[in-house]
């Protein structure tokens, strides 16, 4: 068999050609075994006709540029997750259902140098692109508790308290500190301090709004960014996190123990930054450890300027 | 036999134009190379036909189009355009162009227009 | 000493400015009709430079190169050469809004800096395809493309001397600023070709000229 007959058919590639009524022309064996779809049943059918959701703009204003002028087109994953709907090879994945595909596009020409078709070559690149979502993941999340880490929380706080700025919206925060907890890692051992830190983040998770953003802050410390929330809301909400933990049996080697927090609240100022707002809920975290602990303790944002 | 003016800044341009006109009926050719020119020379040749290129440096096509045809309603002006986009005709046909030729100019065409404006009275 | 081969006559120079802007002009007009993507594309600039003048040339047009994002396409034919797409940093994302709509499919983990590179690659291959085509189908020649290559800022210059140092000693560049109005984005489009493809220019030209000789 002819040597580029093999590679047509053997190459780890889709491939597949279209002519100008974008009719298929060409189907490869990758296409056939991806797609689940035989050559017989798509060869000289409109690709438009066969995938429907496929002949959006996109899509159609790039086969009609390489028909029209002959480039060398890019259809990337990043822009347009996949262009031919297929499962997902690499075992399900919830995040991935389809397999993502990065696309070329080029034209193929007659003896005359016309442009009679175009090509198309699909590339699966579903394995970078969960490879990649993991480390974006990784770069936001803290590993032990699963909420967002402090990174993640202080770029998100500061597009906040922009966005508020723009909108004209309230913005409160909390922090929240467990108390005692060196207390708990000397005593019952750093596994059941682990165990605490996220025993709490799930409590707090099932507490806060989705579209509320809980992020652990230091060691022992949580802070939560809640948009468009007003002060006293907040401290509303302070309030009964600070039940729940309260109430809440902390199950640990055999031991039951209680574990408390201090939450400080404030609301957002016009001209606050990251560093004031955040500096204003932690002197309130600061006043409610010095009250007693186990307790809210607000700041309204009008009081004293930030420190 | 008329006067016919061309404008256009390339010299290549004005000179493929011209090979397209025929050289045996004794016609009067006048050629400027921007907006400016063929607004002046428009009032001092006075042509019963112009072709005029759009994209000109200093005063373009479409401005000089506009105030010839402010001075004299009865102005014949063809224009002449690589870019045939459908907005640009309109654009041209408001500013009451006698018609729209694609360049590089090809014989027939430019007879075929030259044939209508002089055969058109004037009013 | 100087070599009639090397340089261009006024008329050619003349000819092949009045190509370029016939082949433009198709192209915006292509641009607009075929795929609805509205460009302007100013009359072209020809200059017949030095390689090593090339990039301080380049150098010159543009503002502020560390504030800049490229795409460099090479293409072979008889016209044969590398293209290169300049936009101010940032100018992509406007261009984003091109694929309204379909932008709601990508959730909330992107990044703009890598949707703008892919947007900009998209729609700069079909822009340089667009211009170089027509040219080149202006002068008779058919040409084909290599992937293009993405690269911003500090990079830019880095690539440039790469690609165009070295070479031919002389060099006929092209330049173009385009304007996508309705996202009100503008960059420049460079089009650098080696003195080697002078031979077939100026025949070319001359089979342009022909007719109207």
């Amino acid at each position: 068999m002819n040597e580029y007959l093999q590679i047509f058919n053997t190459i780890s590639l889709g491939l597949v050609v279209l002519d100008r009524e974008l009719n298929i022309t060409s189907w490869n064996r990758w296409m056939e075994l991806h797609s689940g779809i035989p050559a017989e049943k798509v060869l000289g059918q409109n690709i438009c006709n066969l995938f429907p959701s496929l002949c959006d703009s996109s899509f159609n204003r790039i086969v009609k540029s390489v028909f029209a002028f002959g480039n060398y087109a890019s259809y990337s994953q990043k822009l347009h997750k996949y262009l031919i709907p297929m499962k997902n090879p690499h075992g399900s994945s919830t995040l991935f259902p389809q397999m993502q595909q990065n696309c070329s596009f080029g034209p193929l020409r007659n003896d005359n140098k016309e442009i009679t078709a175009v090509y198309i070559t699909i590339q699966d690149v579903t394995d970078f692109v969960i490879y990649e979502h993991k480390l974006i993941q990784m770069a936001k999340i803290d590993g032990l508790t699963g909420i967002y880490n402090r990174r993640y929380l202080d770029s998100r706080l500061t597009e906040e308290l922009e966005r508020s700025r723009r909108h004209g919206n309230p913005l409160s925060i909390l922090m929240l500190d467990i108390d005692h907890f060196k207390k708990i890692n000397d005593t019952h051992g750093h596994l059941c301090g682990d165990y605490a830190l996220r025993k709490i983040s799930e409590l707090l998770q099932e507490l806060v709004r989705t579209s509320d953003i809980l992020g652990r802050y230091g060691g022992e410390e949580f802070c939560c960014v809640l948009p468009e929330t007003p002060f006293e809301q907040a401290i509303v909400l302070a309030e009964r996190c600070r039940e729940q933990i309260a109430t809440s049996p902390l199950s640990c080697t055999d031991q039951q123990t209680r574990v408390t927090v201090s939450i400080g609240v404030t609301g957002m100022h016009r001209d606050d930054t990251l560093d004031s707002i955040i500096n204003r809920a932690d002197n309130a975290l600061y006043q409610a450890k010095h009250a007693g602990r186990n307790r809210v303790c607000s700041c309204p944002a009008l009081s004293e300027a930030g420190l | 036999m008329a006067r016919i003016m061309i404008i256009d800044d390339s010299l290549v341009a004005r000179m493929s134009l011209k090979a397209c006109i025929p050289k045996d009926v004794g016609h009067e050719l006048k050629e400027g190379n921007d907006g400016s020119v063929a607004i002046e020379l428009y009032q001092t040749f006075k042509p019963d036909l112009t072709f005029m290129d759009l994209t000109m440096p200093g005063i373009d096509g479409m401005t000089a189009l506009a105030e010839i045809r402010r001075m004299d309603p009865t102005a014949k002006v063809i224009i002449l355009t690589a870019d045939i986009q459908t907005r640009t005709i309109e654009r041209v046909m408001e500013l009451g162009a006698f018609g729209l030729l694609k360049k590089p100019p090809v014989k027939d065409a430019v007879q075929a227009e030259l044939i209508k404006a002089l055969a058109t009275e004037n009013k | 000493m100087s070599n009639p081969l090397r340089e261009l006559t006024e008329l050619e120079k003349d000819a092949l400015q009045e190509i370029m802007n016939i082949g433009f002009g198709r192209a915006a007009a292509d641009l607009a009709e075929i795929i609805n993507l509205h460009v302007i594309l100013s009359v072209p600039h020809i200059a017949v430079l030095q390689s090593d003048e090339v990039i301080s040339y380049i150098h010159k047009q543009i503002p502020d190169t560390t504030d800049m994002s490229m795409i460099t396409q090479f293409f072979s034919g008889k016209f044969n050469g590398g293209s290169f797409l300049v936009f101010p940093h940032g100018e992509g994302r406007k261009l984003l809004r091109i694929f309204d709509g379909e932008m709601a499919l990508l959730g909330e983990n992107y990044d703009i800096d890598v949707l703008e590179k892919e947007t900009l690659v998209e729609v700069g291959n079909i822009i340089i395809g667009a211009c170089v085509g027509k040219i080149a189908e202006m002068l008779g020649d058919v040409v084909s493309y290599a992937p293009p290559r993405f690269f911003s800022q500090d990079q830019i210059f880095e690539t440039l001397d790469d690609v165009l140092n070295g070479s031919d000693s002389f060099a006929i560049l092209f330049k173009t600023v385009f304007n996508f109005e309705q996202y009100n984005v503008s960059g420049y489009l460079f089009l650098v070709s080696q003195q080697s493809i002078m031979p077939w220019l100026k025949q070319a030209i001359a089979e342009f000229l022909g007719p109207y000789e």
